[in-house]
């Protein structure tokens, strides 16, 4: 039985209300944001953003258990990291011991753990708000085919499938012995062997998928007829132009200040 | 003492859903139990309680007499062998040597024992032959045996296969059955979930029926295949010659199309005798 | 109409020989089969026999999706599958794979969604399609799984959508490859009896499998391949008690072993059952009757 995936929840939040693609436009743009600006304050607060969109929503929960099982286990290991071993370090600003944090190393885990928060939660967020259905159909009211749409939301699968995936994989190996306890190194040597399956599985199913949608008619010429209509308010419109301006203002702002100020 | 026991484990699955209501069980060394029931009845989670995957949120699950609520799967690898559903899960070495040489190197065996035991594991599911091959060259049906094998090698007490027998062929199911037998004849409790009612008719002498978390039927198999209404309940059926038993009559433990015959051809003596 | 195979070969891109392995390059040898409207046949034969293979020609999946080389043709309802595009066969014919979580399309988050895809692509009428999809829930009787987000059934219950997703595109030719591997007993008997609803209304169906007890019943026709070749052809009452099927690797019915052996004891005569129902009827007689020594 698959455990609680990151999947659509219906709800009926004025997030929920929006066409998709409004969604999905603020999600690239905020990933544009993740990219493009330097400064640490602006993407925590972009992050912060999103918390309080997914709190509107009424997904904390489903986002919460998620975000964390993916975060944490990539955050933790490239903070130690990079703030010991970062290279070209040379500013030390506490003694550990043997270890020495440094300040350059700690500069650059830091950002990029901000941009990896700020991109990330607007991603589950849009998982979270979108139903696929309603996604498909609004791109295919503005003549988009439905192998786009299809594309987008099988990325968005990956993330339950590759989650299933890894825990099924996780319980095979323990019951023939692989330890998780253990300080951090031995976590990601035990970490190592799940990748092998992971991956000879994912390209396999994806095969199998791509067929499985040939023979459902996705690549049909025919005009589709949807059961279900997916409206585009004015209200859409606007954000959506809205947040394209908004970043890009953001964007020349921060670059204005990270190399000419 | 039992090797495995349960006693009264309840489970929920985050989110609530009560997968195990109460179960009791318990098996003795050496046993071969099967364990049938619907989909989404408590028996993959049963089985996972039994090398510590899971753990009870009330009641015990007890391995060898002690409680595996304190233990890491890991720990517990050495006393019940969990072989999954897909191999793919599990296999992740560039030969099948390596792959099954991986559960003794981590016990620490020396060399020579872990070529003793990656030779007999391999021997008793017939891969030896394919030693150097890579695991993606092996059809997905050896694969199955591979991970039996990989088990096999780390010697454990009680072997659980998590339905063994979907997607096989019929031959691939006999050849399962023989090295069911052959294991246990070497004294290892054998476990197994499967959809299959002939492979355990013909290779299981004990029966659990589960149904919403619950056991509704543990014993002989051949006593449980002579209640097809109780069966029904939980989407399964005895398997063709219990039914067939049930219908004209014959003896319950004419299970097998083996015994089947066996009972006709006693009955024909007999009544040839008071003929 | 219908599906004619003819004298077809064929190999998958990779194919390699392994040593050891009887095995050869060819997935498919020479291959001729003729398959009428209406009718239901099924495919029996070992893993790696070719029955998968067989299935993904009558739709075209094979040759366009997995290239290799093909030889021979494949002519389903007047077409030619290699000169035409799988889209274009979608209309005339289904398929439904082995395993269901890859046939969930991912674009729904209910299981009514996801059957609704294949009529929605096909172009349907509004109320066509919701008329369809009711139909084609309650044929695969997942009509209370409607609501339910389609990755979060069980194996067996994603079979069954998988199976409506097809069914609500009415296709007059069905294919199905293992489509009970997943499934518990009463699913598997729930499966088929769709499957022979199906091909009382009509539908032609080919079905490969390896549970011969259930299938017995059901055919109109049973082909066994080894090795990529059909070894024999014909009625189930021919095929399954021809004892040349040991050495195809496929077993018989469970009724029927056991005629075959009280044959070689002296004990049967005549037919050999393919269900309990006959093999019941043939031991009742004998158990009550005379015993011909």
């Amino acid at each position: 039985m698959a455990t609680s995936a990151l999947a659509y929840v219906q709800g009926n939040s004025f997030i929920h209300k929006l066409n998709p693609i409004t969604v999905l436009t603020y999600t690239l743009c905020i990933t544009l944001l993740g990219i493009g600006v330097g400064q640490i304050w602006v993407l925590l607060l972009v992050f912060v953003l999103n918390i309080l969109l997914i709190l509107k929503a009424g997904v904390i929960k489903n986002f919460m258990g998620m975000f964390l099982r993916v975060t944490l286990p990539i955050v933790i290991p490239m903070f130690i990291i990079n703030t010991l071993f970062y290279p070209g370090s040379k500013t030390i600003l506490y003694t550990l011991g043997p270890l020495m944090i440094r300040y350059e190393g700690l500069m650059f885990a830091s950002t990029v753990i901000s941009r990896l928060l700020a991109i990330l939660s607007a991603y589950f967020l849009m998982v979270l708000v979108i139903d696929p259905r309603d996604l498909m159909i609004a791109l295919g009211n503005r003549g988009i085919s439905p192998k786009v749409g299809y594309l987008i939301l099988s990325t968005l699968q990956l993330i339950p499938y590759i989650q299933q995936t890894a825990a099924r994989i996780l319980e095979a190996q323990q019951s023939r012995g692989l330890s998780l306890k253990g300080g951090l190194l031995q976590r990601f040597k035990s970490y190592l062997p799940l990748m092998a399956p992971v991956v000879m599985g994912s390209f396999a199913s994806l095969e199998i998928r791509a067929m499985a949608l040939e023979v459902r008619g996705f690549n049909l010429k025919t005009k589709r007829v949807y059961i279900r209509e997916v409206f585009d308010t004015q209200r859409d419109q606007f954000l959506r132009r809205g947040f394209i301006v908004v970043t890009i203002m953001i964007l020349i702002v921060s670059v204005y200040f990270k190399y000419f100020a | 003492m039992a090797i495995i026991q349960a006693d009264n484990i309840h489970f929920f699955y985050p989110g609530g859903v009560k997968a195990l209501n109460g179960v009791n069980l318990s098996i003795e060394k050496g046993q071969s139990v099967a364990i049938i029931g619907r989909n989404g009845s408590g028996k993959t989670t049963l089985v996972k309680h039994m090398n510590g995957l899971l753990k009870p949120a009330q009641g015990r699950m007890l391995v060898n007499g002690e409680s595996t609520g304190e233990k890491e799967p890991s720990e517990l690898a050495t006393q019940v062998g969990l072989v999954f559903q897909n191999p793919d899960d599990q296999i992740f070495s560039t030969s099948v040597w390596d792959e099954v040489a991986f559960g003794p190197k981590n016990l620490g065996c020396s060399e020579a024992e872990i070529k003793n035991r990656v030779e007999l594991a391999l021997q008793t599911v017939n891969l030896l032959s394919c030693k150097d091959l890579h695991p993606y060259d092996l059809t997905i049906t050896e694969r199955k045996l591979l991970c039996l094998a990989s088990i096999l090698a780390i010697r454990p007490e009680v072997i659980a296969l998590d339905e063994p027998t979907t997607a096989q062929d019929q031959l691939g199911v006999q050849q399962l059955g023989s090295i069911v037998q052959q294991v246990q004849k070497s004294g290892i409790t054998v476990v197994t979930i499967t959809h299959d009612m002939d492979f355990v008719a013909e290779f299981f002498e004990r029966t659990i029926v589960m149904r919403k978390g619950e056991v509704i039927l543990d014993g002989p198999t051949a006593e449980v295949f002579s209640q097809p209404e109780i069966l029904m309940t939980t989407y399964v059926k005895p398997s063709p010659m219990a039914q067939l038993a049930k219908e004209i009559g014959a003896d319950r433990n004419a299970i097998t199309v083996q015994k089947m015959v066996q009972w006709i051809v006693d009955r024909g003596q007999h009544i040839a005798k008071t003929a | 109409m219908g599906i004619q195979i003819k004298d077809v070969s064929y190999r998958y891109p990779t194919a390699e020989v392994r040593e050891g392995s009887t095995r050869g390059l060819w997935a498919l040898s020479h291959i001729d089969l003729d398959i009428e409207d209406g009718e239901l046949v099924v495919i029996l034969g070992r893993n790696g026999s070719g029955k998968s293979t067989l299935c993904m020609l009558m739709n075209g999946l094979i040759p366009h999706f997995f290239k290799g080389q093909l030889k021979g043709a494949v002519i389903v309802n007047n077409k030619n599958t290699a000169e035409v595009e799988v889209a274009d066969m979608v209309k005339d014919i289904g398929v439904v794979f082995q395993n269901p979580f890859d046939q969930l399309t991912g674009a729904a988050n209910t299981v009514f969604d996801e059957v609704a895809i294949g009529p929605e692509n096909l172009g349907l009428s509004r109320e066509e399609s919701l008329e369809r999809i009711k139909r084609a829930l309650d044929e695969a009787g997942i009509t209370e799984l409607a609501d339910r987000a389609p990755y979060q059934l069980s194996g067996g219950q994603q079979q069954r959508v998988a199976v409506a997703s097809i069914l609500a595109m009415r296709p007059s030719i069905m294919v199905m490859d293992e489509p009970t591997s997943q499934l518990d007993p009463v699913g598997t008997d729930e499966v088929f009896e769709v499957i022979d609803r199906l091909h009382r209304e009509g539908m032609t169906i080919i079905l490969a499998e390896h549970k011969v007890d259930a299938i017995a019943g059901l055919a109109d026709r049973v082909v066994v391949l080894k090795d990529g070749r059909i070894e024999l052809m014909g009625k189930p009452k021919d095929v399954l008690t021809n004892p040349a099927l040991a050495s195809l690797g496929v077993l018989p019915p469970r009724c029927t072993e056991l005629a075959i052996r009280l044959a070689k004891e002296n004990i049967w005569v005549g037919d050999y059952p393919l269900s309990i129902k006959e093999a019941k009827l043939g031991l009742m007689e004998i158990l009550n009757g005379n015993h011909t020594g």
